[in-house]
Formats: C-alpha cells, sequence, structure tokens
C-alpha cells in the first residue's frame, strides 16, 4: 500500500511541475525503476488527448460488444485435443462440461471435457488455468471427480478432462428416494469429507452447488468442477476474484468482495447446500444482505435462522452460513463432526448455548432412564457455564462478543476444574455426589483468586439456578442474594451480571412464593434487560415468571402483555416455526384467559393446538395441553357442548399417553366433571368425576387441596341431580381439605357459595346469608367474574326473604352493575342469576320486570341447556308464575303445562332444585288459581 | 478479515444486488434492441431509469443512493465483462459463432471485448492501489454519473474527485495502452 499511495504522491507531485522538471523528480524521488516507468507510462496517458474511458461509457462498450447466445451446442465430432465431444453436460459461470471420450489403445475412454467458457486471452488467466490444473492433480480422493489431463486446444481453448459421472444432484436424489432425515444428513456427511479432503490440500471449491455434487446410480458420491479452486497458498492471487463466475445462490458475501477466499468459503456453500438438502428450499438466509461493514451488525442476531428448519439444523445452518467467514466452522470437517454429534444426539456446537439444552440433549441420549451423575451434572455445568455468554451476545457487536466469549470461556475454565477427580477415572462408588459437587463448586468460588467480581456474580447467580432447579430454594435465595449483594458492591446496576443476579434472586422468591419480593426484582430486571437491548432466551425465561407474577397479582392486562411480547420473543428468537413459539401462543392464551377475553383466547389456543399438533404430534403433552386449555376457554365462553367435545378428546389424549397422572390432566378431568355436572348430563359427569377423583387422590394423594377439586367438581352434578345430601357432603368434604390456607382462599369461597345455594334450595336464607358475604369477597380474588355475580344474587335473594345482619345496602344495583358487565356474553350460568334476580323481583310485585327477564334468559341459555335441564325448567316455572301475577292466565298455563309435560317425562316432578318454583304455582295466584297441583 | 466497507468493491452480493442485475442485464437487452431503431442510449439514463423503477418498490429499499448506484455499477460492470468474455470465447470458437456481425462491427465488438477486459483488470490493479479513485471510475463510467454527482453521492469534495479521476484515467491508461 506504502508504494502504491508514493505512486500517486508522485503523480500529483509531478503534474504540478513543467514537463521538463519532472524527470529530474522521477529520478530523483522514485529509486523503484518499475514505478518511475509505471509513473512515465501514467504521465504521457495524462497527457495524450480523449481517451476510450472519458468518453465513451459501459452502455456503448457493451452494446459495441453486442449480445451473444449461450453456448452454442458443439456438433458431435467436434475435438478438443485428444478428445472428441459428444454432447453438453452442464453449463456453470465458468466453463461448459461435454461428455466425450478418446480411444487409448483400442479402448474407449468416457470422460468429462470443461471448456472454460473465458478463454486464455492474458497470461495471468494462463497462470491461473496452469494452477487449477495442478491443483486438481494433487486432489485424489474417492469422493471427488480426478482429474485426467488438462490443455490447451489447437483453437487456444483450454480445457479439463476429468473422470466423467454420470449421476444425479444430490437434492434430486434425496428427493426421488425419499431419503429421511438422517439419510440425508449421513449422505451429506460424506459431501463434509470430500471438501475437508481437499481442504488439507489447500484447495477451496468456490463453486459448490448441487450439480456439482453427484450421487451416480450405484450411489456413489462424487463432487466434480473444482473449477474455480485456486491453491490457497498462492497468496499473490488469494484477493483477485470477484469477477469469477459463480452462482450466487451459493456464493458466500465475502466472494463479492476482495477478501481472502478461504475453506470457510465453501463452508458457506455446504451449508446453503445442506439447508436445500433438508428442506427442498433454496433461498437467501436471514433475508438481504448488507454491505460488509452492515453485516458485522446482523451477523449476531439471533433471530437470524434456517427458515423452514428447527433446532439444532437450524443452528448448524447458521452457523456455517454467519456472514462472517471467522464466525463460520473452520472446514468442511468441522462441519461434518457436529452433524455426527447432531445424529449421535450429543450437543452441538453451533447451538446458541441455552441454559438446558445440553442437559436435555444428554436426555435424549440416555433415553432409558439417567441417574442424576457426577457426568449429568457436568453436562449442566458446561451449558450453564456457556449459556453465560448468551445473553450479552445478542445484538451486540462482535467486539463486545469476543469479550464476553473470553469470559465465559474463564468461567467454564472455572466449573469444569471442579470435576478433575470425575474427569480422572475416580472409582465410580467414590465419585462425589451430586450435593458434594454443589457444596465444593460454591466453596471453591469463594476462595478462588482468578474470578473477577463479574465472573464471580455469574457463578454465584449460576449456582443459584441450579439449586432452585434442584428445589432446594432456601439455598436458591441465599446464593441469589449474595450475588445481587456483590454486584450492588462491584458492578454497575446495568451490567449484564447485575441483571442475572437480580433475575436469579426474583426467581427464587418466586419459587419460595414469595411474589412480592420476586416481582420487584423481576419487573426491574426486565427493565434493564430492555434498556440494554438483551433479547433472546434470557428475557423469555425473565418474561414468564413475571407474567406469572403479574397474574397472581392480579394485575391480568401487565400479564397479557407480558405474554405477548415472550411471543414476539420466542418468534424472532428461534423463528416463528420453532417448537419453542407453540409455549408462546399457550401463555398468550392463557393470559387472555385470565383477562376472561375468551372468545380472543379460542382462537389462540387453536393456534397452540395446531403448531403443537403439527410439532408433537397428537399424543403429545403439549398438544392434548392446548386442546384442554381450549376446551376450558369455551367453556367460559359458553360454548358447553363444544367444550365438552373437546374435554372429552383431551381426556382421551391424556389416557393416551399414560404414564402417572399429570396435575393439567386432574385439572382436565375435574373441569370436564363439573361441565358435565352443571350440563346434567349425568352419565358423562359420573364417569368424569370418577376420573378426576381417581387421579387426585392416586397421583397428589386424598388429602389434598386438588383432591378437594375433584369433590367439589363433583358435587355441581349431584346439585343438578337434585340429590342435595350427597352435593353437601361433597362440598363439605372439601371444604376440610382446604383448610384455612389463605392460599385456598377461593376454593372455599366456591364451596360456601354453593352451600348458600342449597341452603336457600332447603328454605334457609339465614344460612345463605351468614356464608355468602365471605364468599363473595373471596370469588373476587379470581378474575372469573360469574361465581361472585351468582353468590351476589344469591345474597340478594337471601336478604329479600329474609332482611338480617350482612345484608350490603344497594346489594341489588350491585348485582345490576355487575350483571351489566358481563351481559354481553352467552354463559348459560347467566340464567342462574337471572332466575334469582326474577325471584326477588317477583317478590318486590314487579311480575312485568321479571318475566321479560326470564323470557330472554330462557332464550339465551337453551341453545346449551337441554330442555329437561332443571335450571331451564325452574326458569320456565318461575316464568309462569310472572305471567299470572301480571293476570296473563292463558300464557302462565300454557308455560305449565309445558314445563310439567319435560318434568314428567324425565321424571323431575320430586327435584329439589324445582320445589320453590313448584310450591309457589300451589297456591291460588291472582285470578288464575292454583296452576300446578 | 479484510475491512470491506471502506472499497469500493465492499458491495456484497444479495437478494438486492441480483435483482438490480437480473433487471439490468434486461433492460439494457431490451433497450439495446431498440436502440438500433430508436438512436443512441446511454449508461446515466439505463442507470436513472432502473433507479426510478427500482425504487417504486418497498421491497427494493436501498438504504441511500450510493448503494444503489455502487450496486448499479457493479451489476453493470458484470454485464460488460460478460458480454466481453463471451463475444472473445465465441471468436475463439470460430463456427460456434451463429450470431451474424458484419465484417466491421465484429471487429468492433473483438476490440471493444478485449477493451473491457484490459479495462477490467486495470481497474482491479487500481482497486489495490487506489480504492477511492476506483470507486470514481466505477460510478463514472459504469453508473454513468456526472463527476459532479459522484462528489454528491460519494460526499467528498468535487476538487477531490477531479483529482481522483484524472489520477484514475492514467493509470488505467498506462496499463491499457
Amino acid at each position: 500500500m506504502e508504494s502504491t499511495s508514493r505512486l500517486r504522491d508522485l503523480f500529483e507531485e509531478a503534474l504540478r511541475l513543467p514537463p521538463d522538471a519532472r524527470a529530474r523528480l522521477l529520478a530523483e524521488g522514485c529509486d523503484d525503476p518499475a514505478m518511475r516507468a509505471e509513473l512515465q507510462r501514467m504521465l504521457a496517458a495524462d497527457a495524450a488527448a480523449g481517451d476510450w474511458l472519458a468518453h465513451g461509457d459501459a452502455v456503448s462498450a457493451a452494446q459495441a460488444i453486442g449480445e451473444t447466445a449461450p453456448f452454442e451446442p458443439l456438433p458431435a465430432g467436434s475435438r478438443i485435443g485428444p478428445f472428441e465431444l459428444l454432447e453438453v453436460l452442464g453449463e456453470g459461470g465458468s466453463s461448459t462440461v461435454f461428455r466425450a471420450f478418446r480411444e487409448v489403445e483400442g479402448v474407449r475412454q468416457y470422460v468429462a471435457v470443461k471448456l472454460l467458457v473465458r478463454g486464455l486471452y492474458t497470461a495471468e488467466a494462463r497462470r491461473r488455468f496452469h494452477h487449477e490444473r495442478e491443483a486438481l492433480a494433487r486432489l485424489r480422493h474417492p469422493g471427488i471427480a480426478r482429474l485426467i489431463e488438462g490443455g490447451v486446444a489447437d483453437n487456444g481453448l483450454a480445457y479439463i478432462a476429468l473422470e466423467l459421472v454420470e449421476g444425479k444432484p444430490i437434492t434430486r436424489h434425496a428427493q426421488e428416494n425419499a431419503l429421511t432425515e438422517r439419510q440425508r444428513l449421513t449422505l451429506f456427511l460424506r459431501v463434509c469429507r470430500a471438501i475437508d479432503s481437499a481442504h488439507r490440500a489447500l484447495i477451496v471449491h468456490r463453486d459448490l452447488k448441487p450439480s456439482n455434487v453427484l450421487v451416480t446410480a450405484e450411489g456413489e458420491l462424487k463432487l466434480v468442477d473444482f473449477g474455480i479452486a485456486k491453491l490457497l497458498d498462492d497468496t499473490a492471487d488469494a484477493t483477485r476474484t470477484r469477477h469469477q463466475a459463480l452462482t450466487p445462490a451459493y456464493a458466500a458475501p465475502e466472494q463479492f468482495a476482495p477478501g481472502a477466499i478461504t475453506t470457510a468459503t465453501d463452508v458457506y456453500a455446504l451449508g446453503v447446500l445442506l439447508r436445500e438438502l433438508l428442506t427442498g428450499e433454496r433461498e437467501g438466509l436471514g433475508g438481504p444482505r448488507m454491505p460488509h461493514g452492515a453485516a458485522a451488525e446482523v451477523a449476531l442476531a439471533p433471530s437470524r435462522r434456517a427458515r423452514g428448519l428447527r433446532g439444532d439444523l437450524a443452528n448448524i445452518v447458521a452457523k456455517a452460513t454467519a456472514p462472517e467467514p471467522a464466525q463460520r466452522y473452520g472446514s468442511g470437517g468441522a462441519l461434518a463432526e457436529d452433524i455426527e454429534r447432531y445424529l449421535d444426539r450429543l450437543p452441538v456446537l453451533a447451538h446458541p448455548p441455552s441454559r438446558w439444552y445440553r442437559t436435555g440433549r444428554f436426555l435424549a441420549r440416555h433415553r432409558g432412564g439417567v441417574a442424576v451423575t457426577a457426568i449429568l451434572l457436568l453436562a449442566i455445568f458446561a451449558s450453564l457455564s456457556i449459556a453465560l455468554w448468551q445473553a450479552q451476545v445478542a445484538r451486540r457487536q462482535a467486539h463486545i462478543a469476543q469479550q464476553e466469549a473470553a469470559r465465559a470461556n474463564m468461567v467454564r475454565n472455572f466449573v469444569e476444574s471442579l470435576f478433575a477427580p470425575v474427569r480422572h477415572g475416580v472409582a465410580a462408588s467414590k465419585q462425589p455426589s451430586l450435593d458434594e459437587l454443589l457444596a465444593r463448586g460454591v466453596a471453591r468460588l469463594e476462595q478462588s483468586r482468578q474470578l473477577g467480581p463479574g465472573e464471580r456474580v455469574d457463578l454465584l447467580a449460576m449456582f443459584s439456578r441450579l439449586y432452585e432447579n434442584l428445589g432446594d430454594i432456601p439455598r436458591s435465595r441465599r446464593l441469589a442474594e449474595q450475588a445481587v449483594a456483590l454486584s450492588r458492591r462491584t458492578l454497575p446496576p446495568d451490567d449484564i451480571n447485575s441483571i442475572r443476579a437480580l433475575v436469579a434472586r426474583g426467581y427464587a422468591a418466586v419459587r419460595a412464593e414469595d411474589y412480592a419480593a420476586g416481582g420487584a426484582d423481576l419487573r426491574l430486571a426486565h427493565r434493564r434487560m430492555l434498556a440494554e437491548g438483551v433479547h433472546g432466551e434470557a428475557l423469555v425465561d425473565l418474561l414468564e415468571p413475571l407474567a406469572m407474577v403479574e397474574n397472581i397479582a392480579g394485575h391480568g392486562a401487565a400479564a397479557l402483555a407480558l405474554a405477548r411480547e415472550a411471543l414476539r420473543e420466542r418468534s424472532a428468537t428461534w423463528g416463528a416455526d420453532d417448537p419453542r413459539v407453540g409455549i408462546g401462543y399457550n401463555d398468550v392464551a392463557s393470559a387472555l384467559e385470565g383477562v376472561e377475553r375468551y372468545e380472543e383466547a379460542i382462537p389462540m389456543w387453536q393456534k397452540t393446538y395446531r403448531f403443537d399438533l403439527a410439532h408433537f404430534g397428537r399424543d403429545s403433552n403439549e398438544t392434548t395441553l392446548a386442546m384442554a386449555g381450549w376446551a376450558s376457554s369455551e367453556w367460559r365462553a359458553g360454548h358447553w357442548a363444544r367444550a365438552h367435545q373437546l374435554f372429552t378428546q383431551a381426556l382421551a389424549g391424556y389416557a393416551r399417553i399414560g404414564g402417572k397422572p399429570q396435575v393439567t390432566q386432574v385439572y382436565t378431568a375435574q373441569k370436564a366433571c363439573a361441565l358435565d355436572g352443571t350440563r346434567a348430563d349425568r352419565a358423562s359427569a359420573a364417569h368424569d368425576c370418577a376420573l378426576a377423583q381417581q387421579l387426585s387422590a392416586s397421583g397428589f394423594g386424598a388429602s389434598t387441596p386438588l383432591h378437594g377439586d375433584s369433590l367439589e367438581a363433583a358435587a355441581f352434578g349431584e346439585i343438578e341431580a337434585g340429590d342435595i345430601g350427597r352435593a353437601t357432603s361433597l362440598l363439605l368434604a372439601a371444604r376440610k381439605l382446604y383448610g384455612s390456607d389463605p392460599a385456598n382462599r377461593m376454593r372455599r369461597g366456591r364451596v360456601d357459595s354453593e352451600l348458600a345455594g342449597l341452603a336457600l334450595l332447603q328454605g334457609r336464607p339465614a344460612v345463605a346469608r351468614e356464608l355468602l358475604p365471605g364468599a363473595i369477597a373471596d370469588l373476587r380474588t379470581r378474575a372469573y367474574q360469574v361465581p361472585p355475580l351468582i353468590a351476589e344474587a344469591r345474597l340478594l335473594l337471601a336478604c329479600s326473604q329474609s332482611p338480617g345482619p350482612g345484608c350490603p345496602a344497594g346489594l341489588q344495583a350491585t348485582v345490576e352493575r355487575d350483571l351489566a358487565e358481563v351481559a354481553g356474553r352467552h354463559d348459560p350460568m347467566l340464567l342462574w342469576v337471572h332466575t334469582l334476580l326474577a325471584r326477588v323481583e317477583l317478590l318486590q310485585r314487579e311480575p312485568g320486570v321479571a318475566r321479560t327477564r326470564l323470557a330472554h334468559a330462557i332464550l339465551d341459555a337453551g341453545g346449551e341447556l337441554q330442555p329437561s335441564h332443571p335450571r331451564r325448567l325452574v326458569a320456565q316455572l318461575w316464568l309462569a308464575v310472572a305471567a299470572a301475577q301480571a293476570g296473563d292466565c292463558a300464557g302462565a298455563a300454557a308455560q305449565v303445562q309445558a314445563a310439567r309435560a319435560v318434568i314428567d317425562a324425565n321424571g323431575l316432578a320430586s327435584h329439589a332444585e324445582l320445589a320453590g318454583a313448584r310450591a309457589a304455582l300451589g297456591h291460588p295466584i291472582g285470578a288464575c288459581g292454583v296452576l300446578l297441583h | 478479515m479484510v475491512d470491506c466497507s471502506e472499497t469500493p468493491a465492499g458491495v456484497s452480493t444479495d437478494a438486492l444486488f441480483i435483482e438490480v442485475y437480473e433487471r439490468l442485464k434486461a433492460m439494457a437487452s431490451r433497450r439495446l434492441a431498440d436502440q438500433r431503431r430508436n438512436g443512441t442510449l446511454d449508461t446515466t439514463e439505463l442507470v436513472h431509469e432502473l433507479y426510478l423503477r427500482m425504487g417504486t418498490r418497498p421491497a427494493l429499499r436501498f438504504r441511500e443512493p450510493a448503494q444503489f448506484f455502487a450496486y448499479a455499477a457493479r451489476a453493470m460492470r458484470n454485464l460488460l465483462i460478460n458480454r466481453a468474455r463471451d463475444r472473445l470465447r465465441l471468436h475463439a470458437g470460430g463456427q460456434w459463432n451463429r450470431v451474424t456481425l458484419d465484417e466491421r462491427n465484429a471487429q468492433l465488438a473483438i476490440e471493444t471485448a478485449e477493451q473491457a477486459l484490459a479495462l477490467d483488470a486495470a481497474l482491479d490493479a487500481l482497486e489495490q492501489a487506489d480504492p477511492r479513485a476506483a470507486r470514481v471510475v466505477e460510478l463514472r463510467y459504469f453508473a454513468g454519473l456526472s463527476l459532479a454527482q459522484v462528489a454528491e453521492t460519494l460526499g467528498l469534495a468535487r476538487r477531490t474527485i477531479d483529482r481522483d479521476w484524472r489520477f484514475a484515467r492514467a493509470f488505467i491508461r498506462a496499463r491499457m495502452d
């Protein structure tokens, strides 16, 4: 560079001098004769008038050259060197390949003759051709087509004769034989191995693409057309590559810029090829690439993943096709090794290290069941320590990432040193236990002198998370507290390790159910992560517990916003089609349910379900859980028949999955039980309720609140069946299991409200009045608005029947207001509320209002309630009472008659729910007399 | 690692580049065919037309005009060099040449093709010697910008560009002659 800028300096200096003074300048100022000669030519050129460059332009030159047709097929029989050409096999950017033959001692030898398109018009071109031939001559690998001969034919065309390979492009071979992923990968490994052998000979293919990677009919794999291969040690030539004809889709970014072409260039093409081989698509990776300077900024974006691929394979492709050569695999061999790791279910290097990733991989390899051994712990630790850089690396610049990676290495070394005794063949019986290893880790952390405060905070947070995952919450909290304290003393608050310490402390607090403290830490960590631009898995990991905390704190809207943020982040981090995105949909659906937006939750559950179905199959926990969630939202939205179907399917799914009862399975059975009971579907309820009780008792114990839920759920069916005795004993048994634990407040509220309802049926409004105010307050601790509304309506009726202490003033207005809030819903349970309110109105001598209310309510709920449903019948009977009180005796009689037919046909005459209305109709009402005997 | 951001060749190929190249090729082919009937077409016109067309599609956004012109110049250069190579190859192949040109035009075509390849090689050398000067040549010759526009696009003083241009011309011509 120095001599060239000197060239310009001298040139410009000379221009300022009169022509005769220039010679002296050159003589004195330039002792390099070659440069002096060049300067003289340049000065002469400058003085000459007019030139092509100044007056012409590219388009007119292109026009003068004219358009040329692509390679015309040579007539059969044309000769190139000793070869007779037969037909064109293919045309590449730099050459056209013919099938050809020659006679050698009477034997016909078929070869592929590659004619170089560019021709050898310059000395440099001839030199390059020579190198190419030399390179090829040195290449000997069964997976690479052999060089037979090379030369310049009589007409000046350069040619290379290669081993003739008659095969199909690898992608077509895979497609036509419908190869499995494993078969494709195994085949691809052979490509990598062949390339690797070339790389070890310092030869880069430079133009890898499916048509250069052939599979013969015998299944042999051959790489052809090392057409633009060049010796890497040909330094003079190493940067001059731009006008090499190459295939843009497979060309690495540096092939378009004057950068060194290295083995990484082939690795890039291998990555593109791998993706195409696996997905059948060959599109650009990660959107438009930018000029190099800008590329560095996007190179580390964690969202950059090969579309259409998932998990490790996507990561492998992403690493192979990283815009910066230094970030790719170093060679075809390194890429092959990572694919082998993938095939062997070992952790791959390309994976952006995630907390449990390696553990997961390890477990996948040992599906038979693996004891928690020191080796497993090693895997956990390795994952943790590498994960340390993950958060920081996200969307930061390369040099920062490098520093962080160096730090992560230091941390990893520390962690690995803990395991020295384990790795050096200590007898299995003498290997330290998990607890000992962790304790040793913490102790050494305290003593270690090499670690700086950042690393120390990092490791403390890591140990905290590890203990948290092992269930030792107190120790987890203690270590996290230490991490936070240390970070406050030694690091700025926005340092990534300070943030990590906060997150660890927040997690531990949440795990200890200290939601206030946990929420405070997590919220602060969230703000700082956003301010620092931390994204990816670290952020997702934070958003989940935070959303849970907000939900528990009753901040439904905040929880929903966080769930949405987490979904976006998942999608951006892993790609929209990654299995991990399914959880994001799931969480948004749950959050929508949490704010009672059931109609919006339903399509989100459907999305979750379809997503999980596609990724995990029908008989998976994920898919079944999504279906259960979907069922639940349908139920809450009042689509009972649909909900019933979905619950049934979900329960069948759990049954197929088998294994130990899962808590979500219990919930599903309980909901199905409650729904079927409420629908008065006695057969289904009997089945579901028995299942719920069996699952909760066997899986979690018959004395747990969870089992109480099962008992409580069964009570709904008994109420609709009219068995007040059984319903009462189930509810009391449940209440006993709930005890006085504040965590069970809502459960007690539910039971008390139902007990009050039963008391009302039995004509004991005073009992109801006692139970309900507390029940309402308890039920209000959850978002679902219908249960407290029913309780309020019950209290209103109890107070109307028997005024007394505990009857709040303005209760009727409160009920009306709360009812108005849910009036838009089609929840059949609203019929319960309307019936109670109508009875209050009848007591208040407002039969017209009651009549209208009931008529509408019956119509609304009728679609989901079968005609024999007691709630429907009782509403009809009260409607008859209202009609009679309003003086419409004919209408009342017709109403009674219709209801009575259904009651008699279904044997419901003595149903407890109907007793009150029947009694009212058994007395004369105004001019209508007795309507029901 | 080579830092390519400062070199004129620092445009990487991506979907955008391929798009520019394909469009330019199609336009040039079509317009040059028309040109036999309708008079002349120059680089400036062609590149600016391309710019206008591509600018109307939001998916084909360029961060700035400089980026577009750098791409267009690179595309034009590829187009010219490919044509030149094709032409010389056909010439060497003799009997393969089914495109009929009259004798005078054929001679001009060959000479221009040879010049184009020589220019390309000289420009490569210039890129090593003085990247900015090479960029000026690219924008001037291949993207059809005036020197004033080159100065504006690169955000440099006109005087600087004039000096670059003078050096570049002498450098290239010294190698081409």
